[in-house]
């Protein structure tokens, strides 16, 4: 078999697809192997950077308040100058930094702003792991997303937004949805290609009704009994599991549980096509209510596998 | 292949002209050829002018054994009613190391079977050997993988310090 070269000369694609299985670090540092490969990394359709591990170079001696910003420009910096095509997975975590909210939300919607204009993001994920919640008003502009992960992040609809017609992933932690109308209108959302949903700890302050037809698996970790908007949560998303027969596979974890019983209860809901139950649970906590609402809803699985 | 006498045969030949009878089953696993068989369901002799005699038998392998752990799969749930989470494990655990043990090849070879994965469109051999290209590139200095994989330098000294300056943070040593 004859030697040589091989890997330089196979298609174009193929060697995008060999970076884009890469750390971004790695992908860019074969720009020095030879002249073929020097902007190949330029044409990656994904990006993903973390302000933990620092890809970027910012050396720093101790945590600062606005690294989270500065090193933010530099990704917005590199977005703009360096990569050339439309980004369809991005993906982006900050760690460091108090209380710089003020710094970090115009220039991350700045940034959403420059994706939203390469087109065609599909995959978005922003874990912000700062003591505030980092609000993202661009984000219903993005009409192409098919999945949507936020941590720790406030998303704020524009009156009139009712969805997003193409998400089929759904993974909101710790995040707030509210809408930008004064009046307090409530909200309704639909998701006609939803089918993955996870919410923990999120907090709908204006959503009165999600509708998502082709919703497969929903996980609901983490409600807070005691409190309005965390009950409004149990509402809304029973609401949506309920009336939708779609669903195969439920996970339902500390609280959820015994927060869905008291909702559900007086109705005498079923979920006719659950084929799958997960329950995930301190079996300390586990009382004789939770024990109630356990057998309320194994009464109300019909055709329940595991 | 006991049942083979009532399954359909298909025969791939490669570029040098060597035949390979292999189940419909098996040649299903490369979409190319499936879309082949779909649009022209008599066809039993397929020339894949573009792939080697060694190459080919080490794609045919590949798809036998994936095809022969997804029956095996198959089988054991149409048994017990629903596959046990354990065993189901195991399975997918040994069909791992299995191609671990595949991907133990030259970057020559490693690089063929990337043309012919792509070619055929085998997804989940294409994945396989590309991350495993990948993971020769991870964490390694320009000079390392260009002697991994045989790569000419054609960049002046000038040049290559140039693409450096421009995104030094690449070149920095990790931890």
């Amino acid at each position: 078999m004859a030697g040589g070269d091989r890997i330089s000369v196979l298609p174009l694609e193929i060697k995008i697809s060999l970076l884009s299985h890469l750390d971004f670090k790695d992908a860019v540092r074969t720009s020095a192997l030879a002249h073929s490969w020097r902007h190949l990394w330029t044409l990656l359709p994904r990006l993903s950077l973390s302000s933990c591990s620092d890809p970027l170079g910012l050396a720093r001696s101790s945590p600062d308040i606005y690294f989270d910003a500065i090193w933010l420009q530099r990704v917005h910096d590199l977005v703009s100058s360096s990569l050339q095509g439309p980004i369809l997975h991005f993906q982006l975590a900050f760690c460091y930094g108090a209380d710089t909210e003020s710094v970090m939300t115009p220039l991350l919607c700045c940034l959403l702003d420059l994706l939203l204009r390469k087109g065609g993001v599909e995959t978005l994920h922003l874990q912000n792991f700062n003591h505030r919640r980092l609000a993202v008003t661009c984000l219903p502009s993005f009409h192409a997303l098919k999945e949507l992960d936020l941590c720790n992040c406030h998303l704020v609809l524009p009156t009139g937004f009712c969805g997003f017609n193409r998400l089929t992933k759904l993974d909101l932690l710790d995040t707030l949805i509210s809408s930008a109308n004064d009046l307090r209108l409530p909200v309704n959302l639909s998701f006609p290609l939803l089918r993955h949903l996870i919410f923990t700890f999120t907090n709908f302050e204006m959503v009165s009704q999600i509708s998502a037809p082709c919703l497969e698996k929903a996980c609901i970790f983490h409600c807070d009994l005691y409190n309005f908007t965390s009950q409004k949560l149990a509402q809304v998303t029973l609401g949506l599991v309920t009336s939708v027969s779609t669903v195969s596979s439920l996970t339902l974890g500390f609280n959820a549980l015994e927060f869905f019983s008291l909702v559900a209860l007086p109705f005498n809901f079923t979920f006719p096509r659950l084929r799958f139950l997960r329950f995930d649970l301190n079996v300390d906590t586990v009382d004789k209510r939770m024990y109630g609402a356990f057998l309320w809803l194994l009464r109300s699985v019909p055709f329940l596998e595991e | 292949m006991a049942r083979s006498s009532t399954e359909n045969m298909i025969t791939l030949m490669s570029s040098d002209g060597e035949e390979f009878m292999v189940t419909e089953k098996v040649a299903r696993e490369c979409t190319t050829i499936r879309n082949m068989l779909e649009d022209d369901c008599v066809i039993t002799n397929i020339p894949l002018p573009n792939v080697t005699s060694d190459i080919l038998s080490m794609v045919i392998e590949y798809c036998m054994e994936h095809v022969a752990a997804a029956e095996k799969a198959a089988a054991e749930t149409a048994e017990k009613g629903s596959s046990s989470a354990p065993a189901a494990a195991k399975a997918n655990k040994d069909l791992e190391e299995w191609d671990k043990a595949f991907m133990n090849v030259d970057v020559y070879t490693l690089c063929d079977l990337i043309l012919a994965a792509n070619y055929l469109n085998v997804s989940g051999l294409l994945d396989l050997t590309i991350q495993t290209a990948a993971n020769l590139i991870k964490g390694k200095s320009p000079e390392q993988i260009r002697k991994t994989f045989h790569i000419q330098n054609d960049l002046s000294l000038e040049e290559e310090e140039k693409i450096r300056s421009q995104t030094p943070w690449a070149f920095e040593k990790s931890e």
